[in-house]
């Protein structure tokens, strides 16, 4: 596979404070990445750098094999979709779907051409002589990606596209732009600090912290396999359970209690202080519980019914935890039962570091 | 008794609460119609006056109708009161204030609102320092400029001339309108200037064809005060304007202070209202409009 944008040793910073901080990066062609983190980590910084909105400090951006780090945002092959979506309020829809190719004084033939494709494949046809006053958010959002459509870019650049929504239309739109990018092939890079979104859209996800990405993986492998505690901290929710500890021949001890991990696959045999970490989804509870390689007794604290399932919060060795539990399964406060999970599911971290081990 | 009921009004709750009027509603009232009355009361008494001859005004009292009303000295006030020593009234004020406005008006606003528009987006070095020296300028007293400028304006021949007024209005009138401006600009989504430039517009496209459609309303406020603002100047006018293009107030100050023969209040007070009318109607047809702009004018820097 060819690679679509490369960035080499990125930086960029305001004074003394940096917010991107020598950052590497390839996408390949066609990809969907995800920058995923929380605010003020840089993600958004980075696409503007991307774009060409923000000028770096140092390092490269090429996009397509063009270096493209002092080129115009409109010389680079992108197109942008904001958050606040951005749309010319006057206007139409139309009107603002052509601009870009106004500007670039496009024969009105192929102006005309381009934008109804765009309004097909986006089924905003019967919107095009309106202006975005009188649209919903949705639609909206549907204009704002059709601008970047019509330029016919190489790569599509996506800003927090679905926070301005609801709930329902942030799913529906979601579903929407998936099946965009795999009916278009196009790259696309898409900012958000909503991990739901990350996971279901992203070929990969790079998770940024401070400037610096944490992880870049593909969602299974962050989710299952975090390779630090900020990453794994992040992704989850409820999120995951921690318990600090000591680790000695491939047995965790944590007050007391020692958790022998079994199959684990630690990388070499590491030894001392550490942190142990297990997805509430990976705790079982009842009769299910039986099953699980290391159980132990404990009292149900609080219930929350989800509908689809149930969170609970208990104790190991005194310290918090919590489980999602099947729906169907009735728990109470107060009530004592087994609870049981596979050390081996769950993720070890060097305590100093904070990295996987 | 149940509680429910239990209320001043006798009866159960239920629907719109009734509405009573309190002793605070009434005395809101009664103090604006007493200022209202205030405010009005010289406008009146000017009006009034406008319309009576001269034996009524020194025979009878101030708040009286005119018992023969005429407009004589309204006409006469246009057109055949003396200003020293020359007796064409105030008509040729009117027009040469209406060629000041008229000119300065548009520079102004316009060349402010590019610099709000400049300061708001296209970030340079500098730019911020370059904002706080033209917010600096509104509070310069401009008193202290006056010399400075003849000496300036009379280096280019242009002092005592019209394009030299107009040039002074359009400068003094840049610091308040560019805050106005910028502050505008910076309350739009930034986002909306990106996604302009991802399109590919430039400076100017992106001012054209996004930012000054959206511009209208601060622009009719920028208007109003621009158009109130060099209406109501006395001292450049007098100043600057040269003999030749003195506006309406300077005019009116000439009527008012001609001091041969008996002072004709009617003349003077119909004088004084012809050359208020511009701004009152301003104020009137704009009304929300005028609120805005004052609004605009106190947020923040």
């Amino acid at each position: 596979m060819t690679t679509s944008v490369q960035i080499k040793d990125l930086s960029l910073n305001y004074g003394t404070v940096k917010v991107l901080d020598r950052l590497n990066l390839d996408i390949a062609d066609g990809e969907f990445i995800v920058l995923l983190g929380p605010s003020g980590c840089g993600k958004s910084t980075l696409l503007n750098c991307i774009a060409g909105l923000l000028d770096v400090s140092e390092g490269q951006i090429h996009i397509s094999g063009k270096n493209v780090t002092w080129e115009e945002p409109k010389d680079r092959g992108i197109g942008m979709v904001f958050q606040s979506y951005a749309l010319y309020p006057q206007m139409t829809v139309e009107r603002n779907l052509s601009f870009g190719l106004r500007v670039a004084r496009m024969p009105k033939a192929e102006i005309e051409q381009r934008v109804k494709r765009a309004a097909e494949i986006l089924q905003i046809e019967p919107l095009l002589k309106r202006k975005p006053v009188e649209l919903s958010g949705g639609q909206r959002q549907r204009v704002a990606i059709g601008r970047a459509l019509v330029r016919d870019v190489d790569v599509f650049l996506f800003d927090e596209p679905l926070s301005n929504l609801d709930a329902k239309l942030r799913n529906d739109l979601r579903v929407e732009i998936k099946r965009l990018h795999q009916r278009l092939k196009n790259t696309m890079i898409y900012v958000t600090h909503d991990q739901i979104e990350a996971m279901t859209l992203a070929n990969r996800i790079a998770i940024m912290k401070n400037g610096v990405i944490q992880q870049l993986a593909d969602p299974h492998t962050i989710y299952n396999k975090p390779t630090n505690l900020f990453v794994a901290g992040f992704i989850g929710s409820p999120s995951m359970n921690f318990f600090k500890g000591d680790l000695a021949n491939g047995t965790f001890t944590t007050s007391g209690t020692a958790i022998p991990m079994g199959t684990y696959a630690f990388s070499g045999t590491p030894s001392g202080s550490a942190v142990l970490g297990i997805r509430p989804e990976h705790v079982e509870v009842g009769e299910s519980a039986r099953k699980m390689p290391f159980q132990f007794e404990s009292e149900i604290e609080i219930v929350e019914p989800m509908g689809a399932e149930t969170v609970a919060w208990t104790k190991l060795a005194d310290q918090p935890l919590t489980l999602r539990a099947d729906a169907e399964i009735d728990l109470q406060p107060g009530q004592k039962i087994l609870v049981g999970f596979d050390p081996a599911r769950g993720s070890v971290f060097n305590a100093e570091s904070g990295n996987r081990i | 008794m149940s509680v429910a009921t239990a209320n001043s009004f006798g009866v159960e709750p239920s629907g719109p609460k009734p509405r009573r009027i309190t002793p605070a509603r009434i005395g809101i009232y009664a103090f604006l119609i007493v200022a209202a009355i205030f405010f009005l009361l010289p406008l009146a008494v000017m009006i009034l006056t406008s319309m009576k001859s001269m034996n009524e005004i020194r025979g009878g009292n101030i708040f009286a109708l005119p018992t023969q009303p005429t407009f004589d000295y309204w006409i006469k006030a246009w057109s055949s009161a003396c200003t020293g020593v020359v007796c064409n009234g105030l008509a040729p004020g009117f027009f040469n204030s209406v060629k000041i406005t008229v000119l300065a008006v548009p520079i102004s606003v316009i060349l402010s609102m590019i610099n709000g528009y400049a300061l708001s987006f296209w970030r340079f070095r500098g730019s911020e320092l370059m904002f706080g020296l033209l917010v600096f300028g509104a509070f310069v007293p401009f008193q202290v400029l006056v010399y400075p400028i003849i000496f300036g304006l009379s280096r280019v021949g242009l002092f005592g001339t019209l394009p030299g007024i107009i040039i002074v209005h359009s400068i003094f009138g840049m610091p308040i309108l560019t805050l106005l401006f910028r502050n505008f600009f910076g309350s739009l989504p930034v986002e909306l200037f990106k996604a302009a430039r991802v399109d590919g517009a430039g400076f100017w496209r992106i001012f054209i064809s996004v930012m000054l459609p959206m511009s209208v309303p601060i622009a009719i406020v920028a208007v109003i005060l621009q158009v109130t603002g060099i209406w109501n100047d006395f001292i450049f006018g007098l100043v600057f304007a040269g003999r030749e293009n003195l506006p309406m107030t300077v005019q009116l100050n000439n009527i008012v202070r001609t001091s041969t023969g008996t002072v004709e209040y009617s003349t003077n007070m119909a004088a004084t209202i012809l050359t208020g009318a511009v701004p009152l109607i301003v104020y009137f047809v704009s009304g929300k409009w005028f609120v805005r702009g004052i609004a605009a004018g106190a947020v923040k820097g």
